[in-house]
């Protein structure tokens, strides 16, 4: 497993208002990560200085793979289809004077669709697409134009829970196929179903393990300021309760 | 599963067609032209001077001296500003935008103005009317910028403070300046290309074209600025240099336009929407047919302003603000996408 993205020293302050600092990230390939946290923590401040779109107050970071960001609720213009969208983005990295996409580029966006389960709706305008579907298409873009790191802010909002649990199957098989993948999440049941690891950010310090060893009570309840009981389902798989 | 199939190849189809129509539609609405104005030329006397362009009568001078001249001036003013503006609304993500409410062509207007009250070389305005529209447009995205709904609003609303500042300064210079140069001065800044040459068609496409090259590497940034800034920078587009970008290449395409022309307000506003209507938001269909569409829009409007109150004429940006202003008030109560 090969490291993606590495910050080191990371800070970040709003004014005189200190969000977090020296912290250090590894995001690594083939991973998904669930980047949970109580709101203001920083977690999409972070995931923003990961990307790149937002410089660190302090720390630096170092890309080993080309990453793309996805904001929390990203929109598309009404008439942008799915492959618009990816070759839009694919044509970033091409010479402005190729006004078409090679064989190669168009596998690649086909490919990722095919990937995201979008193929059928590849050319449907995105005001006829659902918001899981919209979160695919950003996907399949940041698949296509060969990112690999995807930091996604917020993935499940807004979305009910067949397209929660789309997205993310989606995401695992991403992960799988050699991405690095950090999500950043709210909800810690489906974080510790689908997470490979979990980094927990609260009052400026990360911390970073299996799903067991971080979505449990002790740690939980300082970080979000309430009591969460922690039971397994048939399965095995960890439910998480607010009490 | 394939992703490129026939609705896409139907698309492209479609859009060339309607680029192929708005061509058609631009060159008629020329030669319709050639026939409006004070004087009224039959249609046979046009082909006759059309197609025998040595000689000399006074329907050969209105034809081939006066009105193809202006007809071209006109046909590259609404091009270029048709273009301004798609680009400013697209990078913006603002149907409200255009060279006009972003405060370029009061800029440009503004340092075209001083320069022309200082004696300056016509040739020279469109350049001193750039630094002024860019200037303006530069302050304008940094008092508007951010992704937020309220950002849009504060760039609206800082293009029309600023625009206001630079009206008050142009009246400031042409109290200081002499009847003369305050009449001409006046006169152009009522946004008009009567009177205009063929070394004036010359000049200005000679800084549109600068400006439509330094347009065509930026097509991708447009697209995906059109996207949001997030997006943008989350993809690994280089946002800051991409807006100044598109900003230097709009300014100096609204301000040679501003140069020949003054100030041709709502242009830049109505004819990006009427392309988009027809061919999407793809910069790389958007740009060509907001030309044409502006392109046909200032040739007709031109044809009306000379020929509504003939002999006389009514100033191309008073007649235009007739029709822009309903149109600008129907957009804003309107949820528009770009």
């Amino acid at each position: 497993m090969s490291t993606a993205l590495i910050g080191r020293g990371l800070g970040v302050a709003y004014g005189t208002r200190r969000i977090f600092n020296g912290l250090d990230v590894r995001v690594e390939s083939g991973c998904l990560t669930a980047l949970i946290g109580p709101n203001g923590a920083g977690k999409s401040s972070l995931l923003r200085v990961l990307a790149g779109v937002q410089a660190p107050s302090s720390g630096v970071v170092e890309q080993h793979a080309r990453t793309a960001f996805i904001a929390t609720a990203q929109s598309l213009p009404p008439d942008v289809t799915p492959a618009q969208l990816a070759g839009y983005l694919v044509a970033l990295r091409a010479p402005w004077w190729r006004l078409h996409r090679t064989v190669q580029e168009r596998s690649a966006i086909t490919a990722a669709l095919n990937q995201t389960g979008l193929g059928d709706h590849a050319d449907d305008p995105a005001e006829h697409l659902s918001t899981g579907e919209l979160q695919r298409a950003w996907i399949a873009a940041a698949l296509a134009t060969g990112a690999g790191a995807l930091l996604i802010d917020e993935p499940t909002t807004h979305l009910d829970v067949r397209y929660q649990l789309e997205v993310l199957r989606v995401l695992k098989v991403v992960a799988r196929a050699g991405h690095a993948v950090l999500v950043a999440i709210h909800d810690l049941t489906l974080a510790a179903r689908f997470a490979d690891s979990v980094a927990l950010l609260a009052g400026g310090v990360i911390e970073v393990g299996g799903p067991e060893s971080v979505i449990k009570p002790e740690t939980l309840a300082p970080a979000f300021g309430v009591d969460i009981e922690i039971q397994h389902d048939a399965e095995g798989n960890i439910i998480c309760t607010p009490r | 599963m394939i992703a490129f199939r026939a609705g896409s190849a139907n698309a492209t189809r479609t859009r060339v067609w309607w680029l192929f129509a708005l061509g058609a539609v631009a060159l008629g609405t020329a030669v319709l032209s050639l026939a409006a104005g004070s004087v009224l030329l039959s249609p046979d006397s046009i082909v006759r001077v059309l197609f025998h362009p040595s000689a000399s009568d006074l329907a050969h001078t209105l034809v081939w001296d006066i009105r193809v001249p202006r007809i071209l001036i006109g046909a590259i003013v609404g091009a270029g500003l048709g273009v301004a503006g798609a680009m400013l609304q697209s990078m913006f993500r603002n149907p409200l935008v255009d060279p006009y409410i972003t405060g370029v062509s009061a800029g440009a207007a503004l340092t075209a103005t001083a320069a022309i009250a200082v004696g300056a070389s016509f040739v020279l305005v469109p350049a001193v009317a750039f630094a002024g529209g860019l200037a303006c447009a530069a302050a304008v995205a940094l008092f508007g910028s951010g992704d937020l709904p309220s950002g849009n609003l504060r760039l609206v609303l800082g293009g029309i403070a600023l625009s206001s500042l630079c009206a008050a300064l142009v009246t400031i210079v042409l109290l200081r300046s002499g009847s003369t140069d305050a009449l001409t001065i006046l006169s152009w800044l009522a946004g008009g290309i009567s009177g205009r040459s063929w070394s004036d068609f010359g000049w200005t496409l000679a800084y549109l074209a600068v400006g439509l090259l330094l347009t065509l590497p930026l097509l991708s940034s447009l697209n995906v600025l059109r996207l949001g800034v997030d997006a943008a920078a989350g993809f690994g587009l280089r946002v800051g240099r991409a807006r100044l970008g598109v900003m230097a290449a709009a300014a100096l395409i609204a301000a040679a336009c501003v140069a020949v022309s003054g100030i041709v307000g709502f242009v830049g506003l109505m004819a990006p929407h009427g392309a988009r209507k027809l061919v999407g938001g793809d910069a790389a269909w958007l740009l060509p047919a907001s030309a044409l569409v502006g392109a046909a829009v200032v040739i007709v409007a031109d044809a009306i302003a000379r020929s509504i109150v003939a002999p006389g004429e009514l100033p191309l940006g008073v007649l235009l603000a007739f029709v822009g202003v309903p149109f600008f008030l129907i957009i804003a109560r309107r949820p528009v996408s770009l």
